[in-house]
């Protein structure tokens, strides 16, 4: 297990602009936040529902030293939205690719119910339509994962894209108009 | 899209959205110069925008669910996984707890194929494991066709629990219901094998608390097969009280819908709380609806709903339901299955049904139309059940048939109704919906809830109704229908010069009216065969059920259809009437001949129901008694006993009417130790079934009482007989038959036991109350007379004996086949006292007629041809 202070000294090097801090810091994230998941539910205080950005802040309250600046923490931020964003789609990717090579099975012992329906579909073609922004509009493809996938602010947005929190959500509100418009489509 | 194109989408959505709404469509219009592509896209994205505003929003709610999923997926098997010698074939389910999994043998032994259930690594848990493992135990203890069964477990390489299940390949009950499109009968009759299981398991002290559709499945072969006892409870540990109570992540699992109040609580869990989980199972199955809308809605306002709401009456959701055959339904489940599944939810864990067994009691009530136990305060609704049924037989003693209880109604028969009103060509439904609402009108009346909490008594509701047919405006077939109807419950509580009455002015108007059929006409002639039965006029009431014969038969030749079962269950009716009256003007072989003859229709004829068919057997096997032919009788009440048995349940009235005349033959034929054991059971569903006292009750003791008697047990015999007297003063009063029957039982118990004044001053009050109770002639008066010529032997009083014994000699002489017992017994007594009074010749001839009977009833060398031989031998 890294140490916190290790992380903290990538997130301060990255933010400083040491590109080769960031792979480093990815993985160290992505183990923590499947560590993560792993204790997460077993724990006793959990009664509502898991946030992927629940997680990703929990990952950081273990990771990182909380007195770093705002801007090292939105990058932590920013990279775990990634990862977590690679963590689920892959996740989603294999259920449906079982799905489609399982047999077809008549009804369950269990409902699962408590959990949601099963749209893992769904969440693979997210990342599909994620892609394609990123291909016309690489900025909002960004903002949109900070946000979704890791809950940063508008404000922290704004801050670590060196925007006007104005143009953030103008953006944000484009990009997800975009993508629900697009999911809606699909359905 | 090219960043170009984005662009223009970006500006045409951002400018749009400074606009007001109602200016947006034609502004992006407008912008997009004719570029179709361009303008949709804007418009969907302002669509998508506009609807998303207030939400949070469906992307966040994308990502926080399929993070959720992928916790609750890290630790699954795959296919080609192993787990002891089964290889994963793929998933079944998963739910909280764990996963399950369908697997195979890997050696291919067997083509049969396994659920596995495993506990989800991330729930790892003391309790999770102790709960498997609980799981296990109690599985392995069950033997029961409707629930899944274990079949082994153990643990993975990581000390993973499981447990191998019967994979029980089929479908939800629910979707079962739909997809075979059910009737109401069917769906009840799966619902009874789901309370079947419940049952065994709470007698096995195990509460399964998670009762809902998806863990009922229906198997390919239709048989239903009860799930997961994933969180189950056993009730009889303290142990298992302490630490298993579902921890808050195991509240998450139970479905939301299907929780009972006390469970939302984290309150105590009972067999109860299955009750209201078989309630919630059972709305689904009547209405294809959850009890709460569960979907789009919270967790926390399910919870409060279950908590606080009531939930809509069953019927109305199937009245109100998009599908024809749901609305069509809702006749039949209002009311009583209304009743029944409202009462299996009350929130309140005491007011639902104390236990699976009375539930599924009160859904056999309801199929055999007898009254539910869920609705006891009622007296419309007791009363509304009372016309419902074609009819009751219910025995008192060695009384054949309560006349009270026989009723056909027009309810029941509504088919029979009138087409005769020329002007207005009435359908037989408008007539026979008016007479329903008119009815249903009237017994809402006597409910107590709509009058203040004062009860309205059985007869002030039948004033009501007569009161309300003389002012109400109808059709003159409508009205007559009723009167005939309303004269019938009449009689039923015994107000016989009033029901007279109606009959007649209700057969006055088809008898006059030359457009009745011959249904109308059987039916009027086969009210009066009720009442002449209840007023005891036997040959008057042999006479109409003949006539009622005879109509039917016409109508059953010009309908040329065999088909109409109300019709031939009139017809039935009528015979089994004719055959019962013959019983009781002592022409038993002739009632044993048409029951010879209507045997096999009654055992094939599907149109038959069940009660009648029991009715048959056992006022056949009583017909037999009666002629003495003992071991005949008791073949035919063994069959009416099984029968009732198999199809009411060990629960129900039927069944012990059936034993207590079993009980009896078995007593005629000293079967004593045989029959007691019998008679208990007969006394104990009565007292169960029965809330009040009731004369059964009376009739189950004084069986009891006879056969603790010929146990030779007198003192139990004459408790026996006290507590009937007791059950009868307070039920029809002390100036019944019934009760002086019974006085004079129990006056002959006293006597055997040796206290003659008691016993004499028993006989007299007796022979008193019945004189006034019967006519002149009636055999039950020789009881008396034969008790106090005994006590007057024993008083070496022989003149007064003589006296007595003649009496009850010549008053049974005429009745010889009907009660030669009886009068065998008459007559050896006669004969003593005459012996002693020195009378020796017509001693000798008296004597020696009643060892004949004797011998030809029990063999010359049974106890009792014995006991008699010696009483006169002793005399001589």
């Amino acid at each position: 297990m890294t140490h916190s202070n290790e992380l903290t000294q990538l997130l301060i090097k990255m933010g400083q602009g040491d590109s080769l801090a960031s792979p480093q810091l990815s993985s160290a994230i992505l183990s923590e936040l499947h560590r993560l998941a792993q204790i997460y539910m077993s724990s006793e205080a959990t009664g509502h529902t898991l946030q992927a950005t629940a997680l990703v802040n929990e990952a950081y309250l273990r990771l990182v030293d909380t007195k770093i600046s705002w801007q090292d923490r939105a990058h932590f931020f920013a990279v775990a939205a990634k990862q977590m964003r690679r963590i689920l789609v892959d996740h989603a990717r294999s259920k449906t690719a079982a799905k489609r090579g399982g047999k077809s099975i008549p009804e369950s012992f269990e409902d699962a119910v408590v959990y949601s329906q099963d749209n893992v579909e769904e969440l693979v073609y997210l990342d599909e339509l994620l892609k394609q922004l990123a291909e016309f509009d690489e900025r909002a493809a960004r903002m949109f994962e900070m946000r979704l996938f890791a809950g940063l602010s508008n404000n922290e947005i704004a801050g670590l894209e060196k925007l006007s929190v104005a143009t953030v959500e103008r953006e944000m509100k484009t990009a997800k108009s975009w993508i629900q418009h697009q999911l809606k489509e699909n359905n | 899209m090219d960043k170009n194109r984005w662009q223009s989408v970006k500006e045409i959505f951002n400018q749009a959205l400074e606009l007001p709404a109602d200016k947006r469509h034609a502004y992006v219009i407008a912008k997009s110069e004719g570029d179709i592509e361009l303008q949709e896209s804007v418009l969907g994205m302002l669509k998508a925008e506009e609807e998303n505003r207030e939400d949070t929003h469906s992307v966040t709610h994308l990502i926080s669910s399929n993070a959720q999923t992928l916790l609750d997926n890290r630790f699954e098997l795959k296919p080609g996984d192993k787990i002891d010698a089964y290889v994963i074939d793929g998933v079944i389910g998963e739910g909280g707890m764990g996963s399950v999994y369908l697997a195979s043998r890997a050696d291919k032994t067997f083509e049969q194929q396994v659920a596995i259930k495993l506990v989800h690594s991330r729930n790892v848990t003391r309790e999770s494991i102790e709960r498997f493992r609980l799981e296990r135990q109690i599985l392995a203890s069950f033997s029961h066709p409707n629930i899944a069964s274990l079949i082994g477990g153990g643990e993975t390489e990581d000390q993973m629990p499981y447990i191998v299940l019967e994979y029980v390949k089929g479908i939800n009950i629910i979707d079962y219901c739909k997809q075979q499109k059910l009737g109401l009968k069917e769906r009840l009759a799966l619902f009874r094998k789901v309370l079947s299981a419940i049952s065994y398991a709470h007698q096995n002290l195990v509460v399964h608390r998670d009762i809902k559709p998806s863990n009922v499945l229906i198997n390919e072969h239709g048989g239903v097969k009860l799930l997961d006892f994933g969180i189950a409870k056993l009730l009889d540990t303290e142990k298992n009280q302490s630490d298993l109570e579902l921890t808050r992540e195991e509240m998450r699992i139970l479905t939301p819908g299907s929780a009972s109040p006390e469970q939302v609580l984290g309150g105590t869990i009972t067999t109860r709380s299955d009750i209201y989980g078989l309630g919630t199972l059972l709305y689904q199955m009547l209405t294809e609806q959850p009890v709460f809308e569960t979907q789009g809605v919270t967790q926390r306002q399910v919870e409060d709903l279950i908590l606080t709401a009531n939930p809509a009456k069953p019927s109305k959701v199937c009245a109100e339901s998009e599908f024809r055959y749901l609305r069509q339904r809702s006749n039949g489940i209002k009311g009583d299955l209304d009743t029944i599944v409202l009462t299996a939810l009350q929130k309140d864990p005491d007011r639902r049904y104390d236990t699976s067994q009375l539930f599924e009691q009160d859904i056999e009530r309801y199929l055999t139309h007898y009254p539910i136990l869920a609705k006891p305060d009622s007296l419309a609704y007791v009363f509304g059940k009372f016309i419902r049924r074609n009819a009751i037989i219910t025995s008192v003693g060695s009384v054949f048939v309560v006349a009270l209880m026989i009723f056909s109604i027009v309810l029941s028969q509504q088919s029979n109704v009138i087409q005769m009103e020329r002007d207005k060509a009435l359908s037989e439904a408008i007539v026979s919906k008016q007479v329903s609402d008119f009815m249903v009108e009237m017994f809402e009346a006597a409910d107590p809830n709509s009058v203040n909490g004062d009860k309205l008594t059985a007869n002030e509701l039948v004033v009501a109704a007569a009161d309300r047919l003389k002012k109400l405006e109808m059709a003159p077939a409508i009205r007559a229908r009723l009167t005939l109807t309303l004269g019938s419950v009449y009689r039923s509580i015994g107000d016989l010069a009033d029901a007279k009455a109606l009959l007649d002015e209700a057969s006055q108007f088809y008898v006059s009216n030359a457009e009745a059929s011959d249904k109308d006409l059987g039916e009027v002639n086969i009210q009066f065969g009720h009442y002449y039965y209840a007023m005891g006029d036997y040959l008057a009431c042999e006479k109409y059920f003949r006539s009622a014969l005879m109509h039917f038969s016409a109508a059953m030749e010009a309908t040329s259809s065999n088909t109409d079962r109300n019709l031939k269950s009139s017809l039935y009716e009528s015979r089994y009437g004719i055959a019962v009256s013959l019983g009781e003007q002592g022409k038993n072989l002739e009632a044993l001949a048409l029951f010879e003859k209507q045997q096999n229709i009654f055992e094939t004829d599907d149109s038959v129901d069940h009660h009648s068919l029991a009715d048959f057997y056992l006022a056949y096997g009583h017909t037999l008694r009666s002629l003495s032919r003992f071991e005949d009788s008791a073949t035919m009440l063994e069959k009416g006993v099984e029968f009732a048995r198999k199809n009411f349940g060990n629960n129900h009235l039927f069944t012990g009417y059936a034993l207590n005349q079993l009980a009896s033959t078995y007593h005629s034929i000293g079967k004593f130790s045989q029959a007691l054991p019998l008679a208990y059971e007969g006394l104990e569903i009565r007292k169960k079934q029965h809330k009040d006292n009731n004369p059964e009750i009376a009739a189950s003791l004084g069986i009891v009482s006879r056969l603790h008697a010929a146990l030779g047990d007198l003192p139990k015999a004459i408790e026996a007989k006290e507590s009937a007297m007791q059950v009868l003063a307070d039920s029809v009063g002390k100036e019944h038959t019934y009760y002086g029957g019974s006085m004079s039982s129990l006056a002959s118990l006293y006597f055997d036991h040796g206290k003659l004044d008691v016993a004499n001053e028993y006989f007299q009050s007796a022979e008193g109350i019945l004189s006034k109770a019967l006519p002149p002639g009636h055999i039950y008066l020789s009881l008396p007379l034969i008790g106090q010529g005994r006590v007057a032997l024993e008083r070496q009083n022989y003149s007064d004996a003589v006296a007595f014994l003649e009496q009850a000699h010549t008053l049974l002489k005429p009745n010889e086949e009907q009660a030669k017992k009886r009068y065998a017994d008459a007559s050896a007594y006669y004969s003593v006292a005459l012996y002693s009074v020195g009378e020796l010749n017509k001693a000798s001839s008296i004597a020696n007629e009643s060892l004949a009977i004797y011998g030809d009833l029990f063999g010359e060398d049974s106890d009792q041809y014995m006991k008699i031989k010696k009483l006169v031998e002793n005399s001589l």
